[in-house]
């Protein structure tokens, strides 16, 4: 892959749980090229977007972790997190499907408006309301 | 004991989210003035008091202005302390005045409990109330109780209060509009402790700012503008230096405005949010800011528009999206369409600004067919929740008819109020067949259902649906005659298309 590029592929099988793999193959030490302790030049893929089912998934790609082939041993973190890739090796993102429904459970869960308490207590009314009305509306809830 | 100037509370009903901002509003401008003035915010004390599983039903009780609710003996004993706290709270600090924040309808049986209580105490405070839920027809019911009221905006109706000048216009009567905003002192939320808030912000404080008043367009539903008849605006230097201010003087850098929108005037919100990107640039604040805002036609916008609005901080922005059909949208003069929204939203997205929805379910003009275009405007963006721009959605407790809303004065007329004199369920639809009460309630809780089928988070459902089952529990009373005589359920049947 040189410069920006566009893939765009079609899963047809649809299990539940995937996972979607992004590999850099093929830097070498001499790739990065060091001037007075610094990177001057060097080699690197940038996750610049991810489009699943039509959703940008610009926050959720900080989920995708990357265990990077060093060149050499202690380099680096055992894995690394962020949309861009300096080592070989693969970097992975877990998603479940319909993905739409799973990035939108992923989103509002972490929200302190929508915490499982408050859902709790918005389900038992929910529930009271729709008993009243089956007990004492003329339109029923069906 | 030293007397303080004046005391203002706020009190519940009000959402739980951020600090009440009139009594904050009027502390700053009057300490501008050289009095001395402390405040309490007694809305988050209901929280405080209640929080987990009564905290529903006490909000519940505060927002049903009719006392014939019933609730356990346990949560009125605790409500009655409740109030006696605040009394004791209002009377220790020895205020020449005491002003009671009336945020709203909502406010008013708080209100009305706490007159009651002060009466019973031996003090020589005098007591004024102000506040959007002050209106005539409720005055009568409290006026024995109070010295004085305040319609309208209460910063120059209160200096004049507490100087002597009484003759002011505005003291037992509405006050005249202020015409220059950036001439009142800043807000002061000095006396509160902002940790309790139910934020959105993780573990941040936030502060409330001032931008505008008034609205710009005016729906048939909000009767924004009998209180603010014109809009106006503080220039955006005044806005950009007072959260400069709280930024290098507190360490606050989340805000949010009081404004009915903030977007209102083109011209000062481009120059603020330009200034605030600028902030941000320049410092790495981060200032954040949310608020109420309105869906734009992107032909009206610069190019700048939302890369100047992301980089300024917006964050959470809460849009009057109300219906998904052109139709309702059209009826309630909302000025945009379904296809404004949809683009306005993909440019938030494009741009990483996040946003939440407000809805009105059982608008008099909905049709069934019109509530499935609102049903189908929640599959379509949920792409926008899962990619994390939409927040959220509140979906209300359906429409409610309130006196002096502009939908009163329509012509032909939409809806006949039912004799239950329920501003809420006591309204039927002359446009659509059957839209009633129990009509709306139906696709409340439909809607319900879909936005949690499709995982959109929706803004405090808890609290609503407690409401909701309190108003139903109370409609199926008066269905049965049991809260009233001579109950006529059908209105007027020769008004219904």
């Amino acid at each position: 892959m040189r410069e920006q590029q566009s893939i765009r592929f079609t899963v047809d099988h649809l299990s539940t749980r995937n996972i979607i793999s992004i590999e850099m193959m093929g830097k070498l030490p001499k790739d990065s090229v060091l001037n007075e302790g610094k990177i001057v030049k060097d080699k690197k893929l940038k996750i610049v977007k991810i489009l699943l089912d039509d959703v940008d998934i610009k926050n959720y790609i900080y989920k995708g972790r990357q265990r990077p082939i060093y060149h050499h041993e202690n380099q680096g973190p055992k894995t690394t997190i962020g949309d861009q890739l300096f080592f070989n090796g693969p970097w992975k993102l877990y998603y479940e499907n319909p993905a739409r429904l799973f990035l939108a459970h992923y989103h509002g869960c972490g929200q302190k408006i929508n915490s499982p308490e408050k859902q709790a207590i918005k389900n038992r009314y929910l529930k009271h309301v729709i008993t009243s009305i089956n007990l004492h509306n003329d339109k029923k809830y069906k | 004991m030293e007397r303080v100037d004046c005391v203002f509370c706020s009190i519940p009903f009000i959402e739980y989210y951020l600090p009440a901002a009139a009594p904050a509003v009027l502390k700053g401008h009057l300490q501008s003035k050289g009095f001395v003035v402390k405040t309490f915010d007694f809305n988050i004390s209901v929280k405080e008091k209640f929080e987990g599983d009564e905290l529903v039903m006490a909000s519940a009780y505060f927002q049903l202005n009719r006392p014939k609710s019933k609730f356990h003996d346990k949560l009125l004993i605790k409500i009655d302390n409740l109030i006696n706290e605040w009394v004791d709270k209002l009377l220790a600090v020895n205020p020449r005045f005491i002003g009671i924040s009336v945020f709203s309808n909502d406010s008013r049986r708080a209100c009305e409990m706490l007159l009651d209580k002060l009466k019973e105490r031996e003090h020589d405070c005098k007591i004024f109330i102000g506040g959007m839920g002050v209106q005539e027809e409720w005055l009568d019911t409290i006026r024995d109780k109070i010295d004085y009221y305040i319609m309208g905006e209460g910063e120059l109706a209160c200096e004049n209060l507490l100087k002597g000048n009484l003759e002011f216009k505005g003291i037992n009567g509405r006050v005249d509009q202020i015409k220059d905003l950036s001439s009142l002192g800043p807000a002061d939320y000095g006396d509160y402790d902002l940790t309790p808030y139910e934020t959105f912000y993780q573990d941040r404080k936030v502060v409330q700012i001032t931008g505008s008043r008034g609205c710009v367009r005016n729906c048939t539903f909000c009767d924004i503008n009998t209180h603010w008849p014109s809009f106006t605006w503080r220039s955006s230097e005044s806005l950009i230096e007072e959260i400069r201010r709280t930024y290098e003087t507190h360490g606050i850098s989340d805000f949010f405005f009081t404004d009915s929108l903030i977007n209102g005037n083109l011209k000062v919100y481009m120059n603020m949010v330009e200034g605030l990107a600028n902030f941000n640039y320049e410092t790495k604040a981060n200032i954040t800011w949310g608020g109420q805002y309105i869906v734009r036609k992107s032909k009206n916008l610069s190019k700048d528009y939302f890369s100047l609005t992301r980089d300024s901080g917006a964050y959470n922005l809460a849009m009057g999206v109300e219906s998904g059909s052109n139709a309702v949208l059209e009826h309630m003069r909302k000025g945009v369409t379904r296809e404004d929204l949809d683009e306005f939203v993909e440019s938030f997205d494009k741009h990483n600004i996040t946003c939440q929805y407000m809805m009105i379910i059982g608008y008099p003009t909905e049709t069934e067919n019109d509530f499935e275009k609102t049903l189908d405007l929640f599959h379509d963006h949920q792409k926008y929740v899962a990619s994390g721009t939409i927040h959220g959605t509140t979906l209300n407790t359906t429409m409610a008819i309130y006196n002096g809303l502009p939908l009163e004065k329509i012509e032909p007329k939409v809806f006949v109020r039912d004799k239950s004199n329920e501003g809420s369920w006591g309204w039927t639809s002359t446009i659509v067949p059957n839209l009633d009460w129990e009509e709306r309630i139906r696709r409340r809780v439909i809607a319900q259902e879909v936005c949690d089928m499709l995982k959109w988070p929706t803004i405090s459902a808890d609290r609503e649906f407690g409401q909701l089952a309190k108003k139903q529990e109370n409609y199926a009373l008066w269905k049965k005659g049991i809260t009233s005589t001579n109950i006529d359920l059908q209105p007027d049947v020769s008004q219904l298309s």
